[in-house]
């Protein structure tokens, strides 16, 4: 018999006494009950929630309507990927990374720690919680946090700007102007500018940058536009609002993370931390006097002010300076060889323009390398007019910003570092599902059910050009890059980007010296 | 213009674990990293951190606008922060 622990000092009870005793007890026990339930209350307090009316602008209206749809359809997209493309044998992983997505997507925000620093970084950490699923923990970072520059040609200034989220849901704009655009490029615009801008405008890349968007915005759109089949006026790219990047626009990065993501599950890789698209809501306290006395909460919801990227938390640390000498002296021999070659393979499927050690964490116990920050991926690619091997002119083509990532860097230092074989069996999948669909849609048409993985893809590139034909030309792509892959087990060499900026510059050179 | 910032040391979890470690800028105008990691100091020598277009890698020879990159590209695993913590040195 299983005895309980003997308290001590405990008084011995019999007879009438107990009985007094118990109800003595039992008095004590209901007021030391009330008085936990009074904290409980105190603690726990009632919670009203009310959601805050639509917003009667109607831009902030679509705005909030262009949030949920877009989270929806990534949601779609995921229960799609995760339930019917991905192979039937790894559905446990599968149900779980679907979990984590319906955690991180419908779950209760349980705790909120902001990271960055306001006006500057909005990353925060949130613990989100669904019941029936693990609490997953996650990096958000709203779309608002993204910096753009802006054009105003009234003024011919350039801001940088800086997006805020109003109390009341909406974003607003916080501007600094860099410097007048007349001014750029001269060699005396430093002594009108303030002290602040000054070193920043020094900066070659961002006036070449700025330059290349400004003097060559049409230039440029024709050129994207010869390259997907579309009108200049279709390219999505903004006239007065710049991205990072000459080929990346500001304001969809989330969209760009969330893509990299979905692109690594599709071809197994796990290499970089599960990310999903995430609508933000605005909780505010509007408890009154009242509502305080009679111990409850009011709180105002305000659903879709923003669209965000939620990213499970990466293990491991950025990497050091001694893994990277490592790596470069052990090449394919490391320990995170194979890992890391899958991130320079992913990089070049995903058209990686920003992967630099600060955004490569390296778990040492298990040799995993993960690849974060992917927001600047995906860009725009065009045809243009160069020289081939002759000197004679030539059209060609290829993404308009270079590839920027150490993971293909390193791997290329060694001539027998190849992508291991059961990643290029993943490749094969797609590749040979993909082929025998294309090649079944000619004889016969479109075949329900089969070619999942192009379908998928050219959905997911839908959702993030928001055009049918470069989704679709991107879809192409996508898949010469993976034929590539299959056949080298390697991405090309950067020195063939290399070679391609040059080219660039050349052809830019000649078309400006006949304009 | 950033003159000064803090290095929060964290656990693999993301909590901090130690005091908060100054970095200002030196005579010359170039940040202080001495005090940091070994590990991180060397990190930050050599990879530099991007600038706001990630196009150039800053290094701290840049002072100042590499002490706004580090505020910038802070996240759940490398802490920046231009609080008013009190340094430990």
């Amino acid at each position: 018999m299983m005895n309980g622990p003997e308290i001590s000092g405990a008084p011995k009870a019999s007879g009438e006494p107990k009985k007094k005793r118990a109800a003595f007890e039992g008095m004590l026990g209901m007021a030391e009950k009330s008085a936990k339930e009074a904290q409980r209350r105190r603690e726990n307090p009632e919670v009203i929630t009310r959601t805050t009316e639509a917003p009667k602008s109607p831009e902030e209206r679509e705005r909030r309507e262009r949030v949920e749809k877009l989270v929806d359809a990534a949601y779609a997209l995921d229960n799609e990927l995760f339930t019917s493309i991905l192979p039937l044998e790894d559905f446990e992983e599968s149900k779980q990374s679907l979990d984590a997505v319906d955690t991180m997507v419908n779950g209760d925000e349980v705790k909120r720690e902001r990271l960055g620093e306001t006006g500057i970084n909005s990353i925060s950490k949130r613990t989100f919680r669904l019941e029936g699923n693990p609490e997953v923990v996650a990096f958000v970072k709203p779309q608002s946090g993204e910096a753009t520059f802006k054009y105003d040609p009234t003024t011919k200034q350039l801001m940088s700007v800086q997006h805020e989220l109003g109390d009341n849901g909406s974003i607003g704009e916080k501007q600094t102007v860099y410097a007048s655009y007349k001014e750029i490029g001269q060699g005396d615009m430093l002594k009108s500018t303030p002290e602040d801008v000054r070193a920043q405008i020094e900066d070659n890349a961002i006036v070449d940058h700025f330059k290349s968007r400004l003097e060559g915005g049409e230039r440029i759109r024709k050129q994207i536009a010869d390259y997907y089949g579309i009108t200049p006026e279709e390219v999505p790219l903004k006239h007065d609002e710049f991205g990072p990047r000459v080929g990346i626009d500001a304001g969809d990065s989330v969209i760009r993370e969330y893509t990299m993501s979905r692109i690594n599950e599709l071809v197994k890789f796990g290499v970089v931390p599960l990310t999903t698209l995430h609508a933000e809501s605005l909780t505010k306290d509007v408890s009154t006097a009242e509502d305080k006395k009679l111990n409850r909460k009011v709180q105002e919801v305000t659903k879709n002010v923003d669209v965000a990227s939620a990213q499970e938390a990466a293990r491991g640390k950025e990497m050091s300076v001694k893994l990277f000498k490592e790596l470069k002296e052990q090449g394919p021999k490391h320990k995170g060889a194979k890992s890391l070659m899958r991130l320079a393979c992913l990089d070049y499927l995903g058209k990686t323009v920003d992967r630099h050690p600060k955004n490569i964490f390296y778990e040492d116990s298990t040799g995993q390398f993960s690849g974060l920050d992917n927001g600047l991926s995906g860009g725009l690619s065009r045809t243009y007019d160069a020289r081939n091997e002759k000197g004679e002119p030539a059209k060609k083509s290829g993404p308009i910003d270079a590839y920027r990532s150490v993971a293909m860097e390193l791997t290329e230092e060694h001539d027998d570092w190849a992508l291991d074989e059961e990643a290029v069996i993943e490749l094969m999948r797609i590749y040979d599902s993909t082929k025998n669909y294309l090649a079944a849609r000619e004889k016969v048409g479109s075949i329900a059910g089969a070619g999942k993985e192009i379908k998928y893809l050219t959905n997911l590139f839908r959702l993030q050009y928001g055009n049918e034909k470069i989704a679709a030309k991107e879809g192409r792509d996508f898949f010469t890059r993976l034929e590539y892959l299959i056949k080298n087990r390697r991405p090309p060499k950067l020195s063939t980007e290399e070679q391609f900026r040059y080219d660039l510059h050349l052809a830019e050179d000649e078309e400006e010296k006949a304009a | 213009m950033t003159d000064k910032i803090y290095y929060f040391p964290m656990d693999a979890d993301g909590n901090e674990t130690g005091k908060a470690i100054l970095i200002d800028l030196n005579q010359d105008g170039s940040a202080n990293v001495s005090r940091l990691p070994e590990e991180l100091r060397e990190r930050l020598e050599t990879f530099g951190v991007p600038d706001a277009l990630h196009q150039t890698l800053l290094l701290p020879k840049d002072g100042s606008r590499f002490l706004d990159a580090l505020l910038r590209t802070a996240n759940g695993y490398t802490r920046f922060r231009s609080t008013d913590k009190t340094p430990t040195v």
